[in-house]
């Protein structure tokens, strides 16, 4: 009977044991990565994997990753960043959406009115995409499949777009590309050749592409502009004139400005939202140019937003907010400032095991990485300091160091006694081969890390049962929504068909149900000490 | 000392080896059900799962490291006494 009890208590001990060591540690504060390490991670949700970027529970970003990276241009050249210093960073709100189709987009939403329909651009995947913001509202086309993948952006206007006017839903506009298309004649009339895909084929290089589209009258309307190179891309806009008279501009498209073709200062109503153009790798991306008017009231470059904000006049007195394409490739990145947003490529991609992603673990260890990184960064500056005395270290370095003339006899009179061939391969240690492994690589070997005990005891029936209540449970976790319904409610009464729509939304009162849950957590945590206090935990 | 870590691993290894042996979960499909269930972000938005469940592993963790001190403190106990 003893041996019994004290086989039962080592079981029972070491079954707590591994459950101690193998649990992870939540205990230590909400989940908040750390902005600085923005990175693509995979979350797998049920059968389906859904990619989605790092700092999806991260709702703010400082402002240091836009202020250096993102760049926001009402005009161009050196007025560029005159108005950031009035940013501050709860004027950008990060997010993570999910269209429909489980497709994760990324938007970034600006609390600032007075860049409404500013196009910014980020990076993902060494791939530069653009935003812009109407009416508030960004309409991003970040698309990225199952694996991290970017399927598709927007060359020109088609693609697929994110409205958060239409609460969140994914627009794919294509109609924009059939009217691309459908202006190859006049297109190829300009020294531009249009590929029956709709895609822009540079055959000459000194011509810089603007697009706009054409609002009033047809809003699906698109037009397609392009200016020849003594426009000086990035350091002046040439102002226009109501005859074109100066550089001729071009409308390439049959929309509702027809009548004004080919005379862009009597265009109608032209505004230019947002675009990107990859050719031969090379990116384009659009940035505001200029505004200009047909009502006789010029505006130049250098205006600003606020200086023809109030020429939006639908009939009377049209403007025109005019971006092009430049080339982001690094000769025109100091240039006009052109910094997007780096994040890693998708090599980089943490994988995670299991169900579930522990943004604690990978936030710890990120932490404890970088420590240890700076901590050997310390080690290293501090023993080079020390000259030549730096003992134990060593660190290979392609400098040579001089070693000054020798005071001994060399064997053998003045040069070295021939050693005979080197053995080969070389049994030293050749530096050059090997790579230290990044954070994610060493995430990666520790998330892939496997104890057999460990593992086979959360995963082997009955052992499970405590892990399986915690998977359980954690399923119930889901991204809060409001909840939100639409349907027909159809009463037959006496052969007579009625039907009752009923819609609504709640997401108007977000804020509200955000107080309520922290009052119900509040609630919950007192409720747990009652409890462990009655039965004396 | 000696004996009792040699002990202890022995044991481990039984326990690892009959681990083994043991089918897997029955419970993995029926967990995976539930991500089927409509609505459940509704109901986040109207509760804080995801804090309450932060809360409760936290709870839970301290409690068992409570219960198994009291389980060595009772079995050394019994040590002595024995």
């Amino acid at each position: 009977m003893k041996n019994f009890f004290n086989f039962l208590s080592s079981l029972v001990s070491s079954v707590f044991l591994v459950f101690i060591v193998s649990y992870p540690v939540h205990a230590q504060a909400l989940p908040v990565p750390d902005p600085s390490l923005e990175t693509l991670t995979t979350i797998q949700t049920g059968n389906e994997q859904l990619i989605n970027l790092s700092y999806v529970p991260e709702k703010l970003l400082p402002w240091n990753n836009f202020s250096s990276n993102f760049s926001f241009g009402f005009n161009s050249g050196a007025v560029l960043y005159s108005e950031l210093t009035e940013v501050t960073p709860e004027h950008f709100n990060v997010v993570r959406l999910t269209t429909e189709d489980k497709e994760e987009l990324l938007s970034v939403n600006p609390f600032w009115s007075s860049v409404n329909n500013l196009p910014t651009q980020f990076t993902v995947n060494d791939e530069i995409f653009l935003c812009s913001f109407d009416n508030g509202y960004l309409r991003g086309n970040c698309y990225i499949d199952q694996n991290g993948n970017i399927l598709s952006y927007s060359n020109t206007l088609a693609g697929k777009y994110l409205n958060l006017a239409l609460g969140g839903n994914q627009v794919d506009i294509s109609e924009f590309n059939a009217l691309f298309s459908d202006q190859v004649d006049q297109i190829l009339s300009n020294n531009l050749s249009l590929y029956d895909s709709g895609s822009i084929d540079v055959t000459d290089s000194s011509f810089y592409y603007f697009w706009g589209q054409v609002v009033g009258g047809n809003p699906n309307s698109a037009g397609y502009l392009y200016i020849p190179n003594q426009y000086n891309p990035g350091v002046i806009v040439p102002e226009t004139s109501t005859n074109g008279s100066s550089i001729k501009y071009w409308l390439c498209n049959d929309s509702s400005s027809y009548v004004y073709k080919n005379v862009l200062g009597n265009f109608n109503q032209l505004s230019v939202t947002e675009g990107t153009y990859t050719k031969n790798g090379i990116t384009y991306s659009l940035r505001i140019g200029f505004a200009t008017s047909n009502s006789g009231n010029n505006l130049t470059p250098n205006n600003t937003y606020e200086d023809w904000s109030n020429h939006i006049n639908v009939n009377n007195r049209c403007f025109a907010k005019v971006g092009y394409f430049y080339n982001s490739s690094k000769e025109y990145e100091n240039s006009v400032a052109f910094k997007p947003l780096q994040y890693p490529s998708g090599s980089t991609l943490i994988p995670l095991s299991g169900n579930f992603i522990d943004y604690n673990k990978i936030h710890d260890l990120e932490i404890a990485l970088n420590d240890l990184n700076s901590t050997l960064n310390e080690l290293y500056d501090y023993t080079q300091s020390l000259g030549e005395n730096n003992f134990p270290f060593y660190y290979p370095t392609d400098e040579t160091i001089d070693l000054g003339e020798s005071s001994l006899p060399l064997p053998g009179g003045s040069s070295f006694p021939d050693i005979g061939p080197q053995p080969s391969p070389s049994p030293y240690l050749d530096y050059s081969t090997i790579t230290q492994p990044t954070i994610s690589e060493s995430i990666d070997s520790f998330q892939n890390l496997q104890i057999p005990f460990i593992s086979g005891l959360n995963t082997r029936y009955p052992f499970s049962i405590p892990w399986d209540i915690q998977r359980f449970i954690q399923r119930f976790n889901k991204e809060p929504t409001p909840p939100a319904w639409d349907f027909d409610w159809n009463i037959t009464v006496l052969n007579r068909t009625y039907t009752y729509h009923f819609e609504g939304d709640l997401s108007d009162f977000n804020g509200l149900a955000e107080i309520f849950r922290n009052l119900v957590l509040i609630s919950f945590v007192i409720a747990l000490c009652k409890f462990s206090y009655d039965h004396h935990f | 000392m000696v004996n009792t870590i040699t002990d202890w691993g022995f044991r481990l290894l039984i326990l690892s080896l009959c681990l083994a042996l043991l089918p897997s979960s029955p419970f993995d499909a029926f967990i995976g059900y539930v991500d089927s269930i409509p609505y459940l972000s509704y109901l986040n938005w109207f509760l804080p799962i995801d804090g309450i469940l932060l809360v409760m592993q936290t709870w839970l963790q301290v409690v068992l490291i409570y219960c198994g001190y009291m389980v060595a403190l009772r079995y050394s106990h019994a040590l002595k006494g024995g």
